[in-house]
């Protein structure tokens, strides 16, 4: 009877140690299942291997599958437009940034900041990447990625040039001089920007202006700028490039591809690019490419422009503390430094960027340039029907200047109009 | 004899009623897909639908007829940039209905024979239909690219032009598109047109000769009125597909196309799924709409009257 029941108690004993253990495997979200909506950046394939090591991470140590649907950057917002309306979809969504205002205005998307000390606190994002990220005062997207536009050259076409080096603050006048040794070494073609189908368009445009000490709207987001003197020099700026002959008219016709190839051709000595064209150029062969500060204003300020996605969680998610975590994981300085090898994006945090691990390789500019850089029209629900209409107006204008030649009358006219239909907008 | 009567009664009504069973399925189908939608679509023109009713429509504040009184004469830039493009549609459809159907016309004529050598070539006119319309359309854009496009070198080469032109960017823009639409759609109207010629009976051409009829004498007393019923129904449907294409000058000129190729379909997208000005986007669409049916009705009747003469 004793050995009986010392038998029971044993077993009994040894059923409640391997349940309790069975409790601890169980992880925090075992069973549950989110979706991340993302568009890519760069390698598709480098950054399909990327996600797949992060929602596996992610698994291991939550418990949670992460299911990833990369959308095109085309269709990101149209995807974004229907989850709302549908009141369902992926659980945690990558925005543009031009497209942030409008889509957090629709009041679908959870705040963020009693989050933030989750996501590492305030101070750990670029400023201008948390100014995307919020609106009306309120954070709801995490910066998460982007970069900065650059202006990019060869070291052979500074070679043949004779220009042995350019400072970091260089200006506008120092461009044109640098572009002026460029054409005297028999480049028909120096510099180029895109004037076409582009967001770049717009982008160029803006912080040249910047640099000019100029803005599109005031301070308060209710007064359009487009007939400040500011915007006037700027504009006959740009077209003085095509008019002196150091740009080609035919830059009106560039898009983000076409451009990029030219410069891969060596048709376009030096351009303003994004990194991952930048690097579409190297993986393409181009195998000197020096990065450029955007030259200043003659005052030396400062006038590049900070592109950057955000990460948000829609209210509609069932899952709301799994998306939580899983945006803490993404927004983590470690995820963050190891995108640096499948991308070609500065992650949004600023500790992340300034790491060592992750700045070996990248230049100095691009992560520099990102810390200083400004944002467009940040948490404004007018931001994409305004930056729209600037590509349609610039582009038509530059494309005025297929002639060689303008006229003070036209410029008005083009910044009139700007000023007429963002002011409209902005009353709206 | 009265259940008799009865069976019979009912085995009339089921067949009387039968067709209207057979196309009710579709006549729903019909009804969710377009019939709802464009009811939709009209109502939402009336409201102030935007970004903000997007999880809760009753947040659309009804406003009236104000949307369509800014887009027709409220706000004078956006009034303007309406007219532009109705304009530049005007342009794309009437210069590309005409295209499309005078060179599948004249593709017809030419392979309209009983010779075997003919079938192959029929098939071979049909390749551009075929290709996918993104994909026809990135080739033209590159055909007449000004740094790259072989267009361009064959026109100074052979000294049309002194100088590369731009047919992208500037006054000629609205070109492109109609060449890439001409190119993407003839085959339809050759195919169909072929069809018609093929049924004209050889005799009336045989009698016509007989009474001294030359070849342009044919031409235009038999072969054009015979072509009629076919070619009403071609111009019908181009007119529909035309005012309403949106891939040919989407994928060329993106978002953003020059203004004289700035079309309805890509302004409308623009202004409701880059803006999100529903509200406005559907205002533009219902009076594209209502044009559309105008024009078709006019066109219908015109037809009709010619056909009573």
């Amino acid at each position: 009877m004793k050995k009986w029941l010392s038998l029971f108690l044993v077993m009994a004993l040894s059923l409640s140690v391997c349940a309790l253990a069975q409790a601890e495997e169980e992880k925090i979200y075992e069973g549950v299942t989110i979706q991340w909506q993302r568009y890519p950046a760069g390698d598709l394939e480098a950054q399909t291997a990327w996600n797949q090591s992060i929602v596996d991470a992610f698994y291991e140590e939550t418990g949670c599958t992460v299911e990833v649907d990369m959308v095109s950057w085309e269709d990101a917002n149209t995807k974004v437009l229907s989850a709302i309306t549908a009141d369902e979809g992926p659980d945690v969504v990558q925005i543009i940034e031009t497209a942030a205002g409008q889509i957090y205005s629709s009041g679908a998307f959870v705040a963020l900041d009693e989050y933030i000390d989750k996501f590492g606190g305030y101070d750990a994002y670029l400023q201008a990447g948390l100014d995307y990220g919020t609106y009306d005062g309120v954070l709801y997207g995490l910066p998460w990625g982007g970069d900065t536009r650059l202006y990019y050259t060869r070291q052979s076409v500074l070679d043949a040039a004779g220009i042995e080096s350019i400072p970091d603050d260089w200006t506008w006048s120092d461009f044109l001089d640098v572009l002026d040794k460029i054409k005297a070494a028999g480049y028909e073609a120096p510099f180029a920007t895109m004037g076409s189908i582009s967001t770049d368009v717009s982008f160029y445009y803006y912080y040249t202006l910047i640099s000019n000490g100029g803005n599109i709207i005031s301070e308060d987001n209710t007064t359009a700028l487009f007939d400040s003197e500011e915007a006037r020099q700027t504009l006959k700026q740009i077209a003085d490039l095509v008019v002196d002959g150091y740009m080609p008219a035919s830059f009106a016709e560039l898009s983000e591809d076409t451009l990029t190839a030219a410069f891969i051709n060596g048709d376009v000595q030096m351009v303003p690019l994004s990194s991952g064209q930048v690097a579409a150029a190297a993986a393409a062969g181009v195998d000197d490419i020096v990065a450029l500060y955007p030259p200043r204003g003659e005052d030396g300020t400062y006038g590049g422009i900070m592109c950057i996605s955000l990460m948000s969680v829609p209210a509609y998610s069932e899952h709301q503390d799994a998306a939580m975590d899983f945006l803490a994981f993404l927004n983590s300085k470690e995820w963050q430094v190891s995108y640096n090898a499948y991308c070609s994006w500065i992650p949004g945090r600023h500790d992340a960027g300034q790491d060592e691990a992750f700045s070996e390789g990248w230049s100095p500019a691009l992560v520099n340039g990102m810390a200083q850089a400004t944002s467009f029209m940040p948490g404004n629900v007018h931001t994409v029907a305004i930056n729209s209409m600037m590509v349609e107006e610039l582009a038509n204008f530059y494309a005025s200047l297929s002639d060689n030649a303008y006229t003070d009358e036209e410029i008005d006219e083009c910044l009139n109009r700007m000023q007429t239909l963002a002011q409209a907008e902005l009353d709206s | 004899m009265k259940r008799q009567i009865r069976q019979r009664s009912l085995r009339k009504r089921s067949r009387d009623t039968l067709p209207y069973r057979l196309i009710l399925p579709a006549a729903i189908a019909m009804l969710l897909i377009h019939f709802l939608p464009t009811v939709i679509g009209v109502v939402m023109s009336f409201t102030d639908f935007s970004s903000s009713a997007l999880r809760d429509w009753s947040k659309a504040e009804f406003v009236g007829l104000d949307n369509y009184a800014d887009i027709l004469f409220g706000n004078p830039i956006q009034t303007e940039k309406f007219l532009q493009s109705a304009l530049a549609s005007l342009v794309y459809a009437v210069c590309s209905i005409v295209g499309i159907y005078l060179v599948g016309l004249l593709a017809a004529l030419l392979l309209n024979g009983k010779e075997k050598w003919l079938k192959p070539l029929r098939g071979i006119f049909l390749i551009s239909w075929v290709v996918p319309s993104v994909v026809s359309v990135f080739i033209w854009t590159s055909i007449f690219s000004y740094d790259y496009g072989p267009l361009n070198y064959l026109l100074v080469k052979f000294g049309i032009t002194e100088e590369k032109v731009y047919w992208l960017i500037g006054d000629l823009a609205w070109l492109p598109p109609i060449v890439a639409n001409i190119w993407k759609a003839w085959p339809f109207a050759f195919i169909s047109l072929l069809a018609g010629l093929q049924s004209i009976p050889d005799s009336l051409y045989e009698s016509a000769q007989v009474d001294g009829a030359g070849v342009f004498s044919s031409f235009r007393n038999i072969t054009m009125p015979s072509l009629y019923p076919v070619s009403r129904v071609i111009i019908m449907l181009l007119i529909v597909w035309t005012a309403l294409d949106f891939n040919t000058t989407y994928v060329m000129y993106n978002y953003s196309p020059p203004t004289s190729a700035n079309v309805l379909p890509v302004y409308i997208y623009n202004v409701s799924f880059r803006s999100w000005k529903f509200g406005s986007g559907a205002a533009m669409s219902t009076l594209l709409m209502l044009v559309m049916a105008v024009v078709c009705l006019i066109y219908l009747r015109v037809c009709v009257d010619n056909e009573k003469q």
